[in-house]
């Protein structure tokens, strides 16, 4: 069980887990996709600076 | 993310397959390979250095062992990649990727090893260490010892390829979405429903909230690398413990970008307290260190100086002022407190460039 999964087992019944986990990461990755068409500002610490 | 952290992440990701396609070292020798090969498509200059220093420290380390001049190596060694750091960061026109991190694993590779605690790595060893991609933009600053015995032990996992998996998939959510598009808007409404105030309230006010966003995205990162790290089957040091339920500065910046503070710590507070003899005087040289490790430039040595301020503030004066405060609510306050701290370095430093300049 991955950590999320392991939270969540906390939380509800062992049957919701599966779907729930589904639906989490299902959110997540629309959101990155739509997040990512963004032009986001080059942070100090990710160092790909000089470009 | 910026095109280029993308394309960064993408290759680390290309570079999971790549580390399971030999067991042990080999996997990761793969995984240096492909890193040398992306450092040198988009900055030849770092791919030169890095794979150039990577491959000549250890024989030469080697022959001064044979020689007795381990120290003359150790000092000529530090002294050339601390000016190939500063040069690199003030001329201009340079392209210089990963130098902040890269500088610091070669200073740590230097110091243990003229410090007795580790023998010259192999040429290998040491490649593989340097050029681990997943690590190399973004950190941690983690250590070769421990890399080496995580190599060496990585088994495939299937419970831990997942683990890796999901903390991918949370890092990104937190650097693209919550840090650039929440925190981000958060950001811009506050700048215009602020933007008729005092300028120094309004530059305070914006710096807490591009702490906030910098935490979502740097952590965010964080994650990404060690994810894909743990995807590898290897395990780095975290970079993150709850910076929020921080109870004071030194305790904040003890949660904080964990794996430079630590550096910090171990080759820069402990010696200078050592020779010192003074808490204070090697906790200014570490906070010096970490303001200059962001950028050499006046303003991070106000930075510095500031954060210094802050720590013999939070440690001398404060605690008597804070001891009435109920428990709770000083648990509360605290990060609060600590916020406003960070967040009022730049428009008083700024102010002071101002008025000096």
């Amino acid at each position: 069980m991955t950590p999320l999964a392991q939270y969540l087992a906390r939380l509800m019944p062992a049957w919701l887990v599966g779907p729930a986990l589904a639906c989490a990461y299902a959110v997540m990755l629309i959101c990155v996709l739509i997040a990512s068409s963004n032009d986001a500002a080059q942070i100090i610490y990710i160092d790909v600076r000089g470009q | 993310m910026t095109a280029l952290s993308t394309l960064v992440v993408l290759a680390a990701l290309l570079a999971v397959p790549l580390a399971w396609l030999g067991r042990g070292n080999r996997g990761i020798a793969l995984v240096a390979l492909l890193a040398a090969l992306v450092l040198a498509w988009i900055s030849p200059l770092s791919a030169v250095w890095v794979v150039g220093l990577g491959a000549l420290l250890p024989p030469a380390m080697r022959l001064a062992e044979r020689q007795g001049l381990q120290s003359w190596l150790a000092a000529a060694a530090a002294v050339l990649v601390l000016a190939v750091f500063a040069y690199a960061q003030l001329a201009p026109g340079i392209v210089w990727i990963g130098g902040a991190f890269f500088t610091l694993r070669q200073l740590h590779v230097i110091a243990e090893w003229w410090m007795g605690r580790i023998a010259a790595p192999s040429v290998a060893a040491h490649l593989r260490y340097q050029l681990f991609l997943p690590a190399m933009f973004v950190g941690p600053v983690h250590r070769l010892p421990a890399f080496e015995r995580q190599c060496a032990r990585r088994r495939w996992d299937l419970a831990d390829f997942l683990a890796g998996a999901e903390r991918v998939l949370i890092g990104a959510f937190s650097a693209e979405f919550v840090g650039n598009v929440v925190v981000a808007n958060l950001r811009a409404h506050l700048a215009f429903r602020l933007s008729h105030a005092d300028p120094f309230l309004l530059d305070w006010a914006l710096s807490a909230t591009d702490w906030v966003l910098l935490f979502f995205n740097f952590a965010g990162m964080t994650a990404i690398a060690l994810g894909i790290a743990l995807m590898m089957g290897i395990r780095l040091e975290e970079n993150f413990n709850q910076p929020w339920r921080a109870k004071d500065l030194l305790d904040f910046w003890s949660r904080w970008h964990m794996s430079l503070t630590e550096w910090c710590r171990d080759y820069v507070y402990r010696p200078v307290m050592a020779l010192t003899r003074s808490t204070l005087a090697g906790l200014a040289a570490a906070m010096l260190a970490i303001g200059l490790w962001h950028e050499i430039s006046f303003y991070y040595v106000g930075w510095s100086i500031w954060q210094s301020l802050g720590v013999v503030l939070s440690r001398t004066i404060l605690p008597p002022l804070a001891a009435p405060i109920p428990a709770g609510l000083r648990r509360v306050l605290a990060p609060l407190a600590i916020l406003a701290w960070l967040a009022l370095a730049r428009p008083v430093i700024n102010l002071l460039i101002g008025m000096a300049g």
